[in-house]
């Protein structure tokens, strides 16, 4: 993959809401089920979780758009996908539930944290590697541009 | 061409016929400093001679043991005319192109390196159009013809909507195109003269050393059979893997895909994968539908908006003839010929020695096997993908216990790789390396968004930055570079050849070294692997239209085009031409002549083609997606 700064925050608001969005909502489901007396806070963390998520990728998009500018390809190998995955599912736990917390009520969503961000992330790394050409197939000649 | 030169077809039992290009007087024999050697034990060392009489082109017997033969007759001499046949030993030997060599007119191609015959194998000769004052006719004298010009020639006149020119791989990625968005195929035509579209691009391979098993210098996710790169030959790869019972291997492809290009070796596909994927592209879009076999002559401007292409039969000069018009035409001709390095061009049209002195891409396998039988030593030139896969056949032919000796003339050093900001290209023993001829990015990434928004002369700088010449980083490349020098049978040689010159036993060749002195060496063969011509001019048709229309050129010398591959100064009203492959190198896109970027070459052209060809939104896109994985028409 040879994404530009903009089609890297494209495709990832364009997952997040493709793939991240109907993969979360399970989890609400799930959230309200186990602690029927909280109610909606508890139902809403997956998204709030999600919403962090995507904003941490956001900002890290600028350093992964740095670190390729080293690279000669200016590539973005399937390997660095899957390591910047990873950092991205820590920091995003890190901020969700440990500085700016929801407290005890996003217990739930904390246990369940690991199954959640590693169904959005991994379905959405699959989907980059393929599927997403089949939807735009400009995508791949523009950066991963979908607008533009 | 010259009046002097005639093109001959030997045909020995067995094996290929081949082409050769000779300078009148010609001699025919075993020995390997004549024009015409002949690789057959019935052949005397000197045989005969072609040669130029009063009464016309005829052969000569030079009192050969074994004599010159027409049917069953041996002759002393014999007029050689189209049409006649002439056998030494078990060799034939014919005109190959009557037209060129009776009438001793030059045509207007190329005539220093090798070409592609008609057939498009590569022919030591230029063996471009042969020059044919009838054909296309007058009228195509001035910039516009008009179609009552063309129906006063009587030739058939074939109307389309769309036409595409070459009938080669750029041809296939365009047609391929507008099948999948829905154009039928009775609006296409294609003219080319290969029954399938990857033809001279196997022979290539082929000749250069990369049979069907052996992998291209290709992506991936670069599928001129699918044009959304879904699934990728890899992906494929290892689901055969897996359906054969071989989890090891699929296992194996997936973590190249995973790994590559740091910690794997960069995924390319095997030729023979890619050729298989065409030919079943090929059969559901109906390419054979829409091949019109021929050869383009020509392109006008008609006065009502479109192009007239004059086409001639594949072989026969004088054989059917026809005009295709339409609105849209897409170019894509492909590289015109072979390039050769000027001492070795010098050589070999002042010996006619093709046999010892090679260019990499034509056919030279019996260098290989001389070398397989006698061992040798060998000089190679270039340090690209060719010269490493000639360097791997050399080691493997070594292997087999033979005594070869390399000697590598690099006319500079190589420490350091070319840098691009703040990378660097790797280098290891002066051969320089990147996955692909450019950095990844220049196909869709931010490079390919920087080279399109700069002007010209920034682009021949990044172009020079980013391109170059390389190979690839495969390890058992380095393996062999690194071995050959250690055990001393390979050697780099720094310097330039200033002179070359043969006897029978060898070839001997003097060298202005970087440090001064002047070196003789003496080789057996000398393997050209500096790559193909593609100067623009010298395809006769683009030469034509560039002079005719005045078309501007970009500052690499090959034909301006935009974004869209448009070449506007064709532009005619609603018509449009649009260029694709190499003679577009130096525009807006670097990575012209690869499969995926003759796919993105054709998918911008057809942004230029609305509303007569609607864009593939995400729903129509995933039908026809669809249809492809279903293998049904599109």
């Amino acid at each position: 993959m040879t994404p530009t700064l903009r089609g890297r925050r494209q495709t990832r608001l364009f997952l997040m809401g493709a793939i991240g969005v109907p993969v979360t909502l399970p989890f609400c489901v799930l959230g309200l089920l186990t602690a029927p007396v909280a109610g909606p806070i508890v139902a809403v963390a997956p998204l709030y979780v999600l919403a962090v998520v995507t904003v941490v990728g956001l900002v890290l998009d600028r350093t992964y758009d740095r670190m390729q500018q080293q690279r000669w390809d200016h590539d973005w190998p399937v390997h660095l996908q899957v390591v910047a995955g990873g950092v991205e599912g820590a920091i995003a736990f890190v901020v969700s539930f440990g500085c700016c917390g929801l407290g005890v009520l996003a217990l739930p969503a904390m246990v369940l944290f690991p199954v959640h961000y590693g169904l959005v992330w991994g379905l959405a790394l699959l989907f980059v590697q393929g599927p997403i050409r089949v939807l735009f197939p400009q995508w791949r000649y523009r950066g991963g541009e979908l607008l533009g | 061409m010259t009046a002097s030169d005639v093109l001959v077809r030997l045909q020995t039992e067995d094996q290929e016929a081949m082409r050769v290009r000779v300078t009148l007087p010609a001699r025919i024999g075993r020995r390997p400093d004549l024009a015409l050697r002949v690789d057959d034990p019935m052949v005397s060392g000197l045989h005969a001679v072609i040669e130029r009489t009063e009464a016309g082109l005829q052969v000569r017997d030079l009192d050969s043991a074994n004599g010159l033969w027409v049917g069953e007759r041996r002759v002393s001499a014999c007029p050689l005319e189209p049409g006649v046949t002439v056998r030494v030993g078990h060799t034939t030997l014919s005109l190959e192109d009557p037209v060129a060599a009776s009438s001793g007119v030059a045509p207007t191609v190329w005539v220093t390196d090798l070409g592609f015959s008609a057939e498009g194998e590569v022919a030591p000769a230029s063996t471009g159009p042969s020059e044919d004052p009838e054909f296309p006719p007058p009228c195509f004298a001035k910039r516009q013809v008009s179609l009552d010009a063309l129906a006063a020639t009587g030739l058939p006149v074939l109307e389309s909507r769309y036409l595409a020119l070459g009938g080669g791989v750029g041809s296939f990625c365009w047609a391929d195109a507008l099948r999948v968005h829905g154009v039928p195929a009775d609006q296409i035509r294609v003219v080319g003269f290969e029954a399938v579209p990857y033809a001279r691009y196997k022979r290539l391979c082929r000749n250069s050393q990369i049979p069907d098993h052996e992998r291209l210098r290709s992506n991936s996710e670069s599928t001129p059979d699918n044009l959304w790169g879904f699934p990728g030959y890899g992906a494929r790869e290892a689901s055969t893997a897996l359906w054969r019972l071989e989890p090891l291997r699929a296992a194996q492809t997936l973590w190249t895909l995973f790994a590559e290009p740091d910690h794997a070796a960069t995924y390319t596909p095997r030729a023979g994968q890619v050729f298989d994927a065409i030919d079943a592209e090929a059969k559901r879009i109906g390419w054979s539908d829409m091949l019109e076999p021929g050869r383009v002559r020509g392109l006008r401007q008609t006065t009502d908006g479109r192009y007239v292409v004059a086409v001639s039969s594949r072989h026969d000069p004088a054989g059917p003839r026809a005009f295709y018009v339409a609105p849209t035409v897409h170019v894509a001709l492909g590289y015109p010929g072979l390039q050769f390095l000027p001492d070795l061009r010098d050589y070999r049209e002042r010996t006619g020695d093709f046999v010892r002195v090679v260019n990499a891409y034509e056919d030279h396998d019996r260098v290989y096997e001389h070398l397989e039988a006698h061992g040798g030593t060998v000089v190679l030139r270039g340090r690209g993908i060719v010269a490493s896969r000639v360097l791997q056949r050399l080691h493997e032919t070594r292997q087999r216990g033979s005594n070869i000796r390399v000697i590598h003339l690099m006319r500079s050093q190589n420490r350091a790789g070319h840098q691009s900001g703040q990378a660097r290209r790797r280098v290891d023993n002066h051969w320089e390396f990147q996955p692909f001829n450019w950095p990844e990015a220049c196909w869709g990434g931010d490079l390919k968004g920087r080279l399109a928004q700069a002007v010209p002369e920034e682009r021949q700088r990044l172009l020079g930055e980013w391109g170059g010449t390389t190979t690839a980083d495969r390890e058992d490349w380095k393996r062999i570079v690194r071995q050959g020098l250690r055990r001393g049978w390979y050697r780099i040689l720094f310097g330039s050849m200033i002179a070359l010159d043969g006897d029978e036993q060898a070839l001997r060749m003097k060298v202005r070294t970087l440090d001064g002195p002047e070196a003789t060496e003496t080789a057996d063969f000398v393997i050209d692997a500096t790559g193909l011509v593609s100067d623009v001019r010298a395809n006769p048709v683009l030469g034509d239209l560039i002079e005719t229309y005045q078309l501007a050129l970009n500052p690499a010398d090959r034909v301006s085009v935009d974004e869209r591959f448009e070449v506007t100064g064709l532009r005619n009203g609603p018509g449009r031409v649009f260029l694709a492959g190499v003679a577009t190198l130096g525009g807006p896109y670097a990575p012209v002549d690869s499969f995926l970027g003759l796919q993105h070459a054709a998918l911008a052209s057809l942004g230029a083609l609305s509303p007569g060809v609607r864009a593939l939104g995400p729903v129509r896109s995933v039908s026809a997606w669809w249809r492809w994985a279903r293998g049904s028409r599109p």
